[in-house]
């Protein structure tokens, strides 16, 4: 539409460019096809003190980019596990093992515990240390303890999702989903 | 922390695709993919933390548990931001609020009056902005940070905001303008 030339040659205008510099900016991934080339970009920059100065700008305030608390995604990845098997194979809520999500039954007892963050998380880090963590075959009594002391806050969800549903299943898992299962430990 | 060993950083397809066949690590790997802009779609909807964080965590539930349902018509995160909205509105109703006030499909005037008492030059630089951030108005801010901060095309901010993708992109020039003319104003 309108290129704002200003005397000088370039190749795509002010609007265009500006419109992508947030694309530019550390941290943030490009989603949709037919941005502007970088080359292209980088030449108008080269050329355009104005477009300069706002990149800059947008610079300054992306570092006020709010993230979301440490704990969000671990209490959403338990969450989720915890509310159908996650195993090899296609086992779902149909399989006969597995219990299926029922909010009024209760928590076995041992889950009273939870009501102490640092008892659970102390109980975690001696469990993770141990290799008592289930993964891989069929996950014991110990290894949904442990699980369960991913998040001793949230020992409402474990018990509304988790435990109704029996033992975790947790075939395979990596350490870095493991470990963001941990950093889901409040301190 | 991502698992980008084992996934391709630009195609949730396969991580939906194993999240859905019961894959934890494409699961998790998925949530921390998205749950930022998911948190700050969410925050700059309601202005509080705890509630952004606490709607964040029940989108992003109700999505994973409805991954069989999940056509793949829209992007993953175009969905997720659907659910999320969806989820507000519904509970707003539930509490009996007013639902989606000031977010008509269209541009909105920013508020030009300086906010009280505030001393922007004594802030720490980020604190400045977000306060810069606060008093833009909310389809602004929300074109302004979803592109800003995540880099969602405007076609993607329009559909997150329910408007269209000519007013997402006004909306996001203006509201960059109007932040650059605070901030000089609070440097002079
Ligand atoms: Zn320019």
């Amino acid at each position: 539409m309108n290129h704002e030339r200003e005397g000088r040659d370039k190749a795509i205008g002010c609007e265009r460019v500006r419109e992508h510099l947030p694309l530019r900016l550390s941290g943030v991934h490009p989603s949709g096809a037919s941005e502007v080339p970088d080359a292209d970009l980088d030449a108008h920059l080269a050329d355009c003190a104005e477009c300069t100065d706002e990149l800059a700008f947008l610079e300054l305030l992306s570092a006020s980019r709010p993230s979301p608390p440490a704990h969000l995604a671990a209490r959403v990845v338990a969450r989720a596990l915890g509310s159908r098997p996650l195993a090899s194979g296609p086992a779902g809520v149909d399989d006969p093992d597995v219990v299926p999500f029922r909010a009024s039954r209760r928590a076995p007892q041992w889950s009273r515990w939870w009501a102490n963050p640092a008892a659970a998380a102390a109980v975690l880090v001696l469990a993770v240390g141990m290799g008592l963590v289930a993964r891989g075959g069929t996950p014991g009594q110990d290894g949904g303890t442990v699980l369960a002391a991913f998040d001793a806050q949230s020992a409402e969800l474990w018990a509304e999702d988790w435990l109704v549903a029996g033992a975790p299943y947790l075939d395979g898992v990596s350490d870095e989903t493991l470990a963001l299962l941990v950093a889901g430990i409040d301190p | 922390m991502t698992l980008t060993s084992r996934f391709p950083e630009d195609d949730d397809r396969i991580l939906v695709a194993g999240a859905r066949d019961g894959d934890a690590d494409a699961l998790a790997e998925l949530v921390q993919r998205h749950q930022g802009v998911l948190f700050r779609f969410l925050l700059a909807r309601t202005g509080d933390e705890d509630q952004a964080a606490d709607l964040a965590q029940d989108a992003l539930v109700k999505a994973l548990r409805s991954l069989p349902q999940f056509r793949g018509d829209s992007s993953f995160r175009t969905w997720l931001l659907a659910i999320a909205r969806n989820e507000m509105l519904g509970r707003h109703r539930k509490e009996g609020r007013r639902k989606e006030q000031g977010l008509e499909t269209g541009m909105e005037v920013a508020d030009d009056r300086p906010a009280p008492g505030q001393a922007l030059e004594t802030q720490g630089e980020v604190d400045r902005v977000r306060r810069l951030m606060d008093r833009l108005p909310e389809k602004q801010r929300l074109s302004v940070w979803l592109r800003l901060y995540d880099g969602l095309s405007f076609r993607e901010v329009a559909e997150a905001t329910d408007s269209t993708e000519g007013a997402a992109r006004v909306n996001y020039f203006h509201g960059i303008r109007k932040l650059r003319e605070w901030a000089d104003e609070s440097r002079t």
